[in-house]
């Protein structure tokens, strides 16, 4: 997790309004350090209208700051027998209370999972004015541009450390969900469907591709750039060299003509 | 088999206007060199066969009165008949849904299961679901290998596979789930293909999709591509040589019966009609009755459609289908999933196996009676209230309940019953693979694949 986007823990809301009793709210710790907030709320027999649309309320209220393009907060699942409405920072289950185990561990393993994309997408973001600025790097170096290397070996980490937490991200959104089906899969399969997750981390790659790419070519050029300044220094100090051997040759000619 | 070559193209008959048929002659049309003269002939006045999109008389909504599904199998491999519904530029949607009804109870996962069935029945399952994924991997399946664990009747019906599931429970799932599907009795059906059917319920091995707006546009699709003559209401009476060394076919029509010659004849007929054609000679009728007998396992579908003024199940159970307990296990599809601008409501019972048979013989009324008591206590009375029209399609002996037969042949012999007498006259159709329309694409392609090389080898016509 991206050490730059821990937040702080939330302080546990207020039950909502309209939820029957027996509905409780758990928070639960997120990987970025922070704190999901889900609202469990036990079935009965047919839930009213107003009970869920008090969860989608509920979550709703938390959803005006998070952004995923064009992705609607919050989510609302129908599965079997459960209701679900999940936000990045707040999720709301209708379940009967045996599921709710299920739920929870579905939720923070989505949730968790979705955090890390979403990291990876703000630092992709946040590196492409730097590519913009740093364009010209990867055709070539003067003298005066090569005081930028640490500043772009510095960029070149950042973009593969992400490139590297990627392809470990790609690997659990890759994993196909077990079979038979269980409701923890279900959610999970479900909940990537509609964050878009699979074609989120499709796009996230291909960027990555072209900043790691052009990091890559930064650094080459530097490096052929140094190496020619080199043999550019050690051509002039051999000439140099054999510059003063012949001096000290003529003068030692001169010298024993003298004598 | 006649010598001489000639300038003129081959002339080809295809009896069947099926998909089995339509296909076979658009992949001719297409990868032969010298384009082949080609009629179909059709008995019936309707092209499409088993395909067959309905439109209720109350309001233009369609409904899928024969092949309700296609099978998507790219996840795994290359898929041509998804490709050749892409290339004819048709639309798709993905059907989803893996739940059963259970004393009112949507079990739709393990989870749900095992508060349903029980823990015992949840372990019985998933055991016999992992076992089943050892025994038939989804390369096997797609590729059709031979698994001689799971070929042949030596080891009994699939009913003896499903022997293996130790929980009662868990087997009358299994049992429920696959029945319609299979469209016959776990005795009658191989243990492949029982399992096949069970297994294609993991997306590791295929899913499911539709063309939207009904899959007869296939059909209508490829007939307005084709060059082909079609001729409908002309029924074939019987196959046999002529005096000139070419098959000929003798139809009847309204205006009388004929006899026409062909270079080559592709039997696109499901095996009903089949035994009802007339072979001349020994050896050609031999064959064909060797070939029917091998592939004569009829199994049975009988479709209920409903058009409802509402979708009112929307919010209690949301996918494309699911499976009732009733009939011996029967699918309830959810028609109008399969549009989403669709403001009212579809839904389709497919009956199989030996419900199929029994209710078909009952009058429509009394069977649409049974389809709305199938349904959930809590859908029972809202489909009473707001039903539309109602439609009954019998498929009685229709598929086969063991494509290929107990121990599937060879492909050539399967595609040329009589090689050595009549090696021009060829058999296409989903008996042969599958009972699927990727399975008629599949023999269409092989029979088309094998022609052309047959007229690349001689362009001219061999007459």
């Amino acid at each position: 997790m991206n050490a730059d986007s821990t937040v702080a823990p939330l302080a546990t809301p207020m039950l909502p309004e309209g939820v029957p009793a027996g509905s409780r709210i758990e928070l639960l710790p997120s990987a970025d350090g922070g704190s999901h907030a889900l609202l469990l709320v036990p079935a009965g027999t047919g839930e009213s209208l107003d009970v869920v649309e008090a969860a989608r309320c509920w979550v709703a209220e938390s959803v005006a700051a998070d952004s995923r393009g064009p992705i609607a907060f919050p989510v609302l699942l129908r599965l079997y027998n459960v209701e679900l409405a999940w936000s990045p920072t707040r999720s709301a289950a209708i379940a009967v209370e045996e599921r709710f185990a299920t739920i929870r561990d579905a939720v923070v393993d989505f949730t968790n999972l979705e955090a890390e994309l979403h990291g990876i997408e703000t630092g992709i973001a946040e590196a492409w004015p730097n590519y913009e600025a740093d364009l010209s790097f990867a055709y070539g170096f003067t003298e005066a541009t090569l005081g930028q290397r640490e500043r772009l070996l510095g960029r070149y980490a950042q973009v593969m450390s992400l490139h590297g937490r990627l392809a470990r991200l790609t690997r659990r959104i890759t994993q196909p969900a077990p079979q038979p089906p269980t409701l923890a899969g279900q959610i999970g399969e479900r909940l990537r469907e509609r964050l878009r997750v699979e074609e989120r981390d499709e796009a996230a790659d291909g960027e990555l591709e072209v900043l790691c790419g052009h990091y890559d070519a930064c650094g080459q050029r530097a490096s052929d750039y140094t190496i020619a300044r080199r043999e550019n220094m050690l051509s002039w100090t051999i000439i140099i060299l054999l510059v003063i051997e012949t001096l000290l040759f003529a003068a030692d000619l001169l010298a024993s003509a003298g004598t | 088999m006649p010598q001489h070559l000639s300038d003129t193209p081959w002339d080809i008959g295809i009896l069947g206007g099926g998909p089995g048929g339509l296909l076979t002659a658009r992949m001719l049309e297409q990868t032969a060199a010298v384009p082949p003269s080609i009629s179909i002939i059709e008995a019936s006045d309707r092209i499409g066969g088993k395909v067959l999109t309905g439109m209720f008389n109350a309001l233009p909504v369609p409904y899928e009165a024969g092949a309700a599904e296609l099978y998507d199998y790219s996840a795994i491999d290359e898929d041509p008949l998804k490709q050749l519904i892409a290339d004819l530029g048709l639309p798709i949607q993905p059907l989803d849904g893996s739940s059963l009804i259970h004393n009112d109870q949507l079990i739709g996962n393990l989870d749900d299961l095992r508060d349903s069935l029980g823990s015992e029945a949840a372990a019985a399952l998933v055991q016999f679901h992992h076992r089943g994924r050892d025994r038939l991997s989804p390369r096997e399946f797609y590729e059709a290998l031979p698994v001689p664990s799971l070929d042949g009747c030596e080891g009994g019906s699939f009913e003896t596979l499903l022997a293996s599931i130790q929980s009662p429970a868990a087997r009358r799932y299994v049992e429920r789930f696959i029945h319609s599907d299979l469209a016959t009795e776990a005795s009658r059906t191989s243990r492949r293909y029982g399992l096949e059917n069970y297994l294609m319920n993991d997306p590791a091995y295929m899913q499911l999709y539709c063309v939207a707006g009904g899959n007869e546009q296939l059909i209508e699709a490829i007939v307005s591509r084709l060059s082909a003559q079609i001729e409908r209401q002309v029924r074939a009476i019987s196959v046999g040589r002529g005096a000139d060394g070419r098959l000929t076919v003798e139809t009847e029509s309204a205006g009388g019966r004929s006899q026409r010659s062909f270079d080559a004849v592709v039997l696109a007929l499901p095996i009903e009609p089949l035994k009802h054609l007339r072979f001349h000679g020994d050896g050609l009728h031999t064959a064909m009755q060797r070939h029917i007998a091998h592939h004569d396992h009829p199994a049975d579908y009988l479709r209920v459609s409903i058009l409802f003024d509402k979708a009112f199940w929307r919010g209690r159970w949301d996918d494309a289908y699911c499976m009732l307990e009733d009939f011996d296990g029967c699918c309830l599809y959810d028609e109008s999933a399969r549009d989403p601008a669709e403001d009212h409501g579809v839904l389709g019972w497919l009956l199989g196996g030996e419900a199929a048979v029994a209710w078909s013989q009952r009058p429509d009324a009394e069977i649409v009676e049974a389809a709305i008591s199938a349904l959930p206590s809590w859908l029972r009375e809202p489909a009473r209230h707001h039903q539309l029209e109602v439609r009954v399609h019998r498929w009685i002996g229709a598929v086969s309940s063991l494509p290929g037969g107990w121990q599937p042949l060879p492909l050539d012999r399967r595609h040329q019953p009589d090689a050595t007498d009549h090696p021009t006259l060829f058999v296409v159709g989903d008996y042969l693979f599958d009972s699927t329309l990727n399975g008629v694409h599949d023999s269409a392609e092989y029979v088309a694949d094998w022609l052309t090389t047959l007229m690349l080898d001689r362009p001219g016509s061999p007459a």
